[in-house]
């Protein structure tokens, strides 16, 4: 493309802004609110996530081991077993003697004592897991161990979770596809009202030689900058408030972990504007395709 | 050879056959009326010239290329070389004289600085070069009429194609129009122009292809309007 027709191309494309400014201004708007729709769910569906895995790389199982109680080679030897496991990440042996210590510590009298010498409570050992999926399969691997007793984790709440996140990832996609869709109607309503108007010009442009091409353009263009206008809009919104959010979180409420980078924020915001821009090509085209017979 | 149809119908969607088996051949540099009464199939002639209809049946061909096989593409290369000037003149009333003519350079990407050289070149052509920072709405009929030959024109075409351009204009400002033509036809262009314009037709004793009805009738040297001449 010439430079001249360049300069033609972004002359047109602004004359045309201004011209439908008020159709304009809605399809901004709409783009804008899906993005921002799209923003918060994705801070959202991340934040879970990263909840989500850090609730689940500290769920343990805990095994507790037969009484009577067993000899200490055989208490190593099932921590042995279990630590050949497959996505077993660590095991760590908590004996009788040291809970009663623990037990103890808490206490004023002489438990001991009162317990006539006798320690109750058995060996426990605390396995990590490498990946949450597989703390179920484990624990139940570990209880067919002969001289494990009862094993213990933390079911329904890696359900629960994993649940919560994959109805969150749906019900935003959901969202999102439904106002995706409305942004591009919108806009392809907008670029439809810039083609009747000019329709004049581009059957003058058909007949003394344009290209197809260069005949779109201009609307592509158009359209392109409606979405980008939006999603600059949107990320702003997104971006700022957020910011905000997280700053409330560190000051008041610290026990909630939230994702806090600028590496997060940053892709957030690129992935807003490319969303837009497609949203915006998408739009002229279908636009282009059923009103601009070239 | 430069033009020729062979053997061309042309039906449109609605059912409506424009053009029966109709053969003709042009040569370059020639001046052709196409006339006949409305629906008579001039106008199809004309758009099937600049691919603005296919051909049904038949083939058309121009410079040895069969214009039913021409890609979609390369039409708009074909347009570059054919000047098309209607009867309402088709001019954007937004823009100047100069800039209409403008317009069809920077939509084929001319460069700035030939669109300053070429367009006061054609505008003083057609006798309109002080006229280039008005409007359309300001001019008369006729000088809407050469702007819309200006621009016909300024990409320097081998063939002009004309629909009824004097449809809207009084007696004296067609000939102007027509004067125009064919100075314009003296450097070597080919003009293929569809008139209902009697007395033109039978005063200028040029090459005449009448139609009825989508058929051609006649296809007369020197001829005039009226079957009798």
């Amino acid at each position: 493309m010439s430079l001249s027709s360049l300069r033609y191309v972004i002359k047109e494309t602004a004359l045309s802004l201004r011209r439908n400014a008020w159709m304009s201004l809605a399809s901004v708007s709409t783009v804008a609110i899906s993005l921002i729709i799209l923003g918060f769910a994705l801070t959202l569906v991340y934040n879970t996530n990263q909840l989500a895995s850090n609730i689940e790389s500290n769920i343990e199982i805990s095994a507790f081991i037969l009484r009577p109680p067993q000899t200490t080679e055989q208490v190593q030897q099932i921590q042995a077993q279990i630590e050949q496991m497959q996505g077993v990440k660590s095991v760590t042996l908590l004996s009788k003697e040291q809970a009663l210590a623990q037990f103890q510590s808490g206490l004023n009298s002489d438990l001991m004592q009162n317990l006539g010498g006798n320690n109750p409570l058995p060996d426990k050992l605390t396995v990590k897991a490498t990946d949450a999926g597989q703390v179920k399969d484990l624990a139940e691997k570990i209880g067919k161990i002969s001289g494990v007793d009862t094993v213990r984790y933390g079911q329904g709440i890696v359900d629960k979770i994993i649940q919560f996140t994959h109805w969150m990832r749906w019900i935003g996609l959901t969202l999102i596809g439904l106002l995706a869709v409305a942004s591009i109607v919108l806009i392809s309503i907008t670029i439809r009202l810039t083609v009747f108007a000019r329709r004049k010009e581009v059957q003058i442009m058909k007949f003394v030689g344009a290209t197809d091409w260069f005949i779109r353009w201009p609307f592509l263009l158009e359209g392109m900058v409606l979405g980008l206008c939006g999603a600059i809009l949107a990320s702003t919104v997104v971006v700022y408030s957020y910011t905000g959010l997280v700053s409330y979180l560190h000051n008041n409420l610290t026990f909630i972990p939230v994702i806090d980078s600028r590496q997060f924020m940053l892709n957030l915001t690129l992935l807003m504007l490319a969303a837009g821009a497609l949203i915006g090509s998408v739009g002229s085209m279908v636009s282009l395709r059923k009103f601009l017979k070239v | 050879m430069f033009i020729q149809l062979t053997n061309v119908s042309k039906t449109y969607p609605n059912g409506v056959r424009a053009l029966i088996d109709a053969s003709l051949r042009i040569n370059k540099g020639e001046f052709v009326f196409l006339v006949g009464a409305s629906g008579a199939g001039k106008s199809t002639i004309i758009k099937l010239l600049f691919r603005e209809e296919r051909a049904s049946r038949g083939q058309v061909m121009i410079n040895g290329k069969n214009l039913n096989r021409l890609r979609e593409g390369r039409v708009p290369y074909l347009r570059r070389n054919t000047g098309i000037i209607f009867q309402d003149f088709k001019l954007l009333p937004t823009k100047s004289v100069h800039d209409n003519v403008a317009f069809a350079l920077q939509v084929v990407g001319t460069s700035s600085r030939e669109i300053r050289e070429k367009v006061p070149a054609v505008l003083s052509l057609v006798g309109l070069e002080k006229k280039a920072e008005f409007l359309p709405t300001q001019l008369s009929g006729g000088e809407q009429q050469r702007v819309c030959i200006a621009r016909a024109v300024v990409n320097n075409p081998s063939l002009v194609l004309a629909d009824e351009p004097t449809g809207n204009l009084d007696p004296d400002t067609s000939w102007d129009i027509m004067n125009l033509l064919l100075d314009i036809n003296k450097r070597g262009t080919t003009i293929v122009m569809a008139s209902h314009a009697r007395d033109i037709v039978d005063s200028l004793r040029k090459r005449v292809v009448a139609m009825e009805r989508g058929r051609i009738l006649r296809d007369e040297e020197k001829g005039g309007y009226g079957s009798e001449s």
